[in-house]
């Protein structure tokens, strides 16, 4: 079924939207929830709570990018779930050595305004646009996707060092872009 | 900003740029995966050009022209056609070992298009045990005859991580994309499957000692692959002392690694190994592909690195092995592998001043052991949870001999506060002795004589995995048939009606986890006048649960989430819910029947049951009163 049908039975109001979404979009989104939370129980559960959502915010909403409008809910619910089985100390894996490595870009202190978020966003967007298409391929496929490093490596044909400092020379760029936009010290 | 905000806020970037990103990276997989195949088979693909005749049949054949009656008996030969107005699918052959799996199929353009600078968007599933699919494992696939203008003919090729006895494969075709760009042709969905025949495999018997840097715990040659299961050796060493995300970079890879066949006749034959994966056990998987197959009735040995590990008799692939997931899969794997699926609970505690460790129950067939150990510190505060996850535990395997073994050791999590572990060994163990701090274990690896020792009620409530006649249905119901406790459902489930609707509840279960405790179900709402549904959402409103003590309904404090819709004629919800451990609070305005606050001290295996409520928008609340035991 096409997307835009899709998003048509949500604004019907029919159940059957969810159904073909998991059909279609299911087995995306469970990659997404399994690669940060690495458990399938709670990723199926994230995966639920994505139609749950979705079908609370179709309407008013109409994606135009349905699959990547479900990989987002799906990785912001995985990420919620993350963090609060993290402060009880109970999961780590490959999500905590990719915040790890995000820690190069940033001061540690939190963010507290809405304004700052939505700041963060667009310099966000403006630095990944300013990356070659393979960069900018493989940033995301590590931070927003958190594949692993091993199997990033395989598919670019490099070593795990190579790719290390590929993705280093990248933080790097980015840690210097924020600066740049004032977003860090 | 912290590296969780810039995570977090990464998840909010301009959708394209994400959509674009993953779509380049399908494309850069499969272009670098065409790639590297077409130059490890230029040949053999020549070939295929130069031979390929008018029909299709025999096409593997053509792939692997020395000896391609090795494998001929177990290809599956379908020539299955489905089409549409604007696309045809041709299923030709598929073979499989259990590990690696190809698959033959044209796609025909029907709307008088071409198909060059087009790739198809096809969806290639195999199956194993009823139904199950995996999604781990390297994929690629292969342009066979490019030279047609309106129709093309692919090889498609998948290797599994884990050794798996497949029973049949399904192909999707949905429609055409670019090679390069987003433009794609939507074709609706043809699907065609087969079934699939494994040809066998000869397995290595395991070698080695305590000595040793690695255990290769498995060693698994067919014509059509090799893989190669190894483990860090942890005889005398704590798992936290291990470096494991080093390991994952700088052991076990294929890169200074020696692979050869070698056959009775003396010969040899150099395999090239890749990585396939690493888990977070540090447990590696290398795989080799033939392409040039070899006889394997005559290999004696495969050396790695010198040492030759003797091959046993050809034997059927088993059933999948790794760290399943569901019930019924968990159920007979262990009876494949122990002899049965049920475990030992023998009395085996050893308390040191600091630490108590307790076996909760174990299987083991020497060779292979799986144990569910609950590790307690009295002292520390918080108490409720285990005081690490087994990083500071020491093995130590001994033969009948007493002599020292090489152990490998793979982490299933927690599960309720148990600590689940698999141990392998290099030779089959007599003994195995787990240590943590001043508290020894000693645990002899006997199933006959662990069922002699006095048997304890398991002091959790361990996984009871308990199989559901439709567990193998889908994916999801299998994650929902997880773990059983508490709660018995017979084949029908229990049920109740108000004349309208019937209210099922078909799978159940609960789980415990420090400071958590989850309700799962699956509850169907069957309706009997043969009315529509109505909407989803009103229906989901009308759905509570609440506790029973006493006959008196105890509101139960924690997360609410239903999701549901109409599934084969019938509503269904799929319930989750967490509540915090003994944190429950009195029901407001609901008037007489609920128990008072105060002094309410329980958890939730305390209850007497579960009450689930479902009041349709129509009208006519519909109870169904669960009775929970934990037995």
């Amino acid at each position: 079924m096409e997307d835009r049908e899709i998003v048509e039975l949500y604004w019907q109001r029919d159940e059957q939207a969810i159904e073909e979404s998991d059909k279609k979009y299911g087995g995306l989104c469970r990659g997404v929830a399994l690669r940060v939370l690495e458990s399938a129980e709670d990723s199926e559960e994230c995966v639920s709570d994505t139609w749950l959502r979705s079908w609370n915010v179709i309407p008013p909403q109409r994606p135009a990018l349905l699959g990547a409008f479900f990989a987002r809910i799906t990785r912001n619910l995985a990420l919620d779930r993350w963090r609060s089985a993290h402060a009880a100390k109970r999961l780590g894996g490959e999500t905590a050595l990719a915040l790890e490595e995000l820690g190069d870009c940033v001061s540690g202190e939190s963010l507290e305004e809405e304004a700052a978020r939505r700041e963060l966003v667009r310099v966000l967007n403006d630095f990944l646009r300013s990356l070659p298409e393979g960069d900018r391929s493989l940033f995301l496929r590590r931070y927003w996707s958190v594949e692993t490093l091993e199997t990033l490596a395989k598919q670019e044909g490099m070593s795990v060092s190579a790719l290390h400092r590929r993705l280093g020379r990248l933080r790097a760029a980015l840690a210097e872009h924020l600066r740049k936009e004032g977003i860090e010290p | 900003m912290t590296a969780l905000e810039l995570m977090e806020n990464l998840g909010e970037v301009d959708e394209e740029l994400l959509w674009t990103a993953l779509h380049t990276k399908t494309h850069r997989r499969y272009r670098r995966a065409l790639r590297t195949a077409l130059i490890a088979a230029a040949v053999l693909v020549l070939l295929a050009l130069a031979a390929l005749a008018a029909s299709e049949s025999g096409l593997l054949e053509r792939f692997f022209p020395q000896n391609y009656d090795l494998i001929s008996d177990y290809v599956s030969r379908v020539e299955a056609v489905t089409e549409n107005d604007m696309l045809r699918l041709t299923l030709h052959e598929a073979v499989t070992d259990g590990v690696r799996t190809l698959v033959a199929y044209t796609v025909e353009r029907l709307d008088g298009g071409g198909m060059a600078g087009w790739e198809p968007e096809t969806e290639i599933t195999p199956y194993y045990m009823g139904g199950r699919t995996f999604s781990s494992g390297a994929r690629s696939g292969m342009t066979i005859d490019a030279s047609e203008t309106a129709r093309r003919t692919y090889l498609w090729c998948c290797s599994s991580t884990d050794d798996t006895a497949l029973e049949s494969v399904s192909i999707r075709l949905l429609g055409l994309k670019r090679t390069a760009g987003r433009e794609q042709l939507d074709a609706g969905s043809l699907t065609l499957e087969t079934s699939l025949t494994a040809c066998p495999v000869r397995m290595a018997k395991r070698l080695g000692s305590a000595a040793d840097e690695e255990l290769v715990v498995s060693v698994r040659l067919s014509p059509l692959s090799l893989r190669i299961l190894s483990y860090r050796n942890l005889a005398g060493m704590k798992p936290g002392d291990v470096e494991k995300k080093e390991d994952v970079r700088t052991v076990g890879g294929p890169s200074d690694r020696r692979v050869e066949l070698l056959f009775r006749d003396g010969s040899r034959q150099h395999v090239s190994m890749r990585h396939q994966s690493t888990d977070s056990s540090g447990v590696v998987v290398l795989m080799g592909d033939f392409w040039d197959l070899p006889d394997v009735r005559r290999v004696k040995a495969v050396v790695i690195d010198g040492r030759e590990y003797p091959l046993t008799k050809e034997t059927a692939p088993a059933p999948r092995q790794g760290l399943g997931m569901d019930a019924p899969f968990l159920e007979s794997q262990r009876a494949w592998l122990y002899g049965s699926h049920e475990a030992a609970h023998p009395d085996l505690t050893a308390s040191g001043e600091a630490v108590t460790l307790a076996l909760d129950g174990i299987w083991t067939n020497g060779y292979t052991t799986e144990l569910m150990l609950k590790i307690e510190a009295p002292h520390e505060e918080n108490d409720w949870e285990p005081v690490n996850t087994g990083g500071n535990l020491t093995f130590d395997a001994r033969n009948r001999q007493g002599e020292a073994l090489a152990v490998g050791v793979r982490d299933g999590g927690l599960v309720q506060g148990l600590l689940s572990l698999i141990v392998e060994c290099s030779d089959q163990a007599a003994q195995l002795t787990i240590g943590d701090g001043d508290a020894v274990l000693v645990i002899p690896l006997d199933m006959k004589k662990l069922q002699k020792l006095p048997q304890i009620e398991p002091k959790e409530a361990s996984p009871r995995q308990t199989a559901s006649p439709d567990a193998g249905e889908s994916y999801r119901q299998a994650v929902y048939d997880e773990l059983f406790a508490g709660v018995t459902p017979d084949s029908t489930g229990y049920s109740a009606d108000n004349g309208v609707y019937r209210l099922t509840a078909v799978h159940l279960y609960l789980t415990e986890e420090p400071g958590i405790v989850r309700l799962r179900a699956w509850i169907e709402a069957a309706r009997l006048d043969g009315e529509p549904y109505g909407m989803w959402e009103e229906s989901r409103a009308g759905f509570s649960i609440c506790g029973l003590k006493d006959g008196k309904e105890v509101v139960l404090n924690g997360g609410l989430g239903h999701v549901g819709g109409v599934r084969d004629g019938v509503r269904y919800f799929s319930v989750r819910e967490d509540y915090r451990y003994g944190d429950f609070a009195l029901a407001e305005a609901q008037g007489a029947g609920v128990l008072p606050a105060e002094g309410l001290d329980l958890d939730l295996l305390d209850l007497d049951g579960l009450r689930l409520t479902w009041t349709p928008p129509e009208g006519g609340r519909i109870t169904l009163d669960l009775p929970m035991t934990t037995a």
